[in-house]
């Protein structure tokens, strides 16, 4: 009898860990749909900017980052923050512009895609974060 | 004695435990399932919308994967990268009206906008403007039934809309094969295609049950002359259903050379 009381014991305690442990995974399941749904849409802007050949244009003005930020908050989906980082490979210059709440976002999926700009013969590295504010 | 039947009853006890903790573990697997199984993750990953470079085919095979198996539960709108309307100025003209779906303005937009007449036998005028836009511009040519061709250009960033009446427009149009159903005698078919002028005879070839047609890269729609009537076609298959859904995925395709946005989101 005292047996099968221990074994049911540590059975109890092997589901309490267990249950316990998978009430921990549960949240970050969910948590990683909408990751992957940010980062679906951080890629896809990374790479409309890319494509729009904006860049070309865009780097060779002065105060470029301006007209940057207006044109990526413009192509962002609503209620989403942004933190764009454009790096120049050949300078190694670095312009980065982001929302004012980016670094309040408690999810965030970022994109790399690469420019090459043959016109001016540089090549730029867009890494674009979007991120999400939930919660209170 | 006594001792046996509290052992047995702590045992039973116990085991009631075991079971209670077994039925908790399983609403929690449950709960996991439900986590990773999201209908818009489903959608995404079997239409193929992962990627951001589609073909004309991949967006009708998309909206067959929808309109198929997830019409019932899920939201979609595939629509041009901006939002372009137009409305009659006071003064009778097209008002056209360029902003990003987020709300915001873009300034000095490129714009052309293109409008077709439709006379008994074919295409009786087509007037063309274009210029610079930020937010709207009042346009020379006049707001009346016919069917208005508007790109807004942003760079290379390229987007269209085709405002047609509604009993002009036909759906006898297959986009993964180019082929025309239920066209009684086609005479003429013309392809508008945005960076023209004017809309581009195609030739097609005529089959038993159906109309084979060469199409251009870059077609948007076509015009149909038939021995009776006259109807416009759309090549990509737009939707902008008055479906309520939570936009849960807003991601930009590039097809061709043109940028659309499509929100998915499970309906309210």
């Amino acid at each position: 009898m005292r047996a099968l009381e221990l074994v049911l014991i540590v059975t109890v305690l092997i589901l309490l860990y267990t249950s316990l442990s998978l009430r921990n995974i549960a949240p970050k399941l969910s948590l990683r749909n909408d990751y992957f749904l940010l980062k679906e849409e951080a890629y896809s802007v990374a790479r409309v900017l890319a494509d729009s050949r904006i860049l070309t244009y865009l780097m060779q003005q002065e105060g470029a980052e301006d007209e940057l930020k207006v044109i990526v908050t413009a192509l962002t989906p609503a209620n989403r923050e942004f933190r764009v980082r454009i790096i120049d490979t050949s300078t190694g210059e670095e312009f980065v512009i982001e929302t004012p709440q980016f670094k309040r976002s408690t999810l965030a999926a970022t994109a790399i895609v690469v420019y090459s700009d043959s016109t001016n013969n540089r090549i730029y590295v867009i890494e674009l974060s979007l991120g999400k504010i939930t919660g209170g | 004695m006594i001792e046996w039947l509290s052992e047995i009853g702590i045992a039973v006890l116990l085991i009631l435990l075991i079971a209670s903790m077994y039925a908790f573990h399983l609403s929690t697997i449950n709960m996991l399932l439900v986590g990773t199984e999201v209908e818009v993750v489903k959608f995404v990953t079997e239409s193929g919308l992962v990627r951001v470079l589609l073909k004309a085919e991949d967006m009708f095979s998309m909206m067959k994967i929808y309109l198929s198996k997830y019409n019932e539960t899920l939201g979609l709108r595939v629509l041009p990268a901006f939002n372009i309307t137009i409305t009659d100025n006071e003064v009778g003209n097209v008002r056209l009206y360029v902003e990003a779906w987020s709300g915001h303005i873009l300034p000095s937009l490129n714009y052309s906008i293109m409008k077709i007449e439709l006379g008994d036998n074919d295409i009786e005028s087509i007037k063309n403007e274009g210029g610079t836009i930020t937010f709207y511009i009042d346009t020379s040519l006049s707001y009346e039934k016919a069917i208005y061709v508007v790109t807004i250009s942003c760079y290379k960033l390229v987007t269209f809309r085709v405002f047609v009446p509604e009993d002009w427009v036909k759906d006898n149009y297959n986009t993964s094969s180019n082929e025309l159903y239920n066209a009684s005698n086609i005479l003429k078919v013309y392809a508008i295609i945005p960076f023209y002028n004017e809309p581009i005879p195609v030739n097609f070839t005529k089959y038993n049950d159906h109309v084979k047609l060469k199409v251009e890269y870059g077609t948007v729609g076509f015009i149909v002359v038939e021995e009776n009537e006259l109807y416009f076609i759309n090549r990509y298959p737009l939707i902008n259903s008055n479906v309520k859904f939570k936009k849960e995925l807003c991601k930009y395709v590039i097809c061709e050379y043109y940028t659309f946005v499509i929100m998915v989101g499970e309906r309210t």
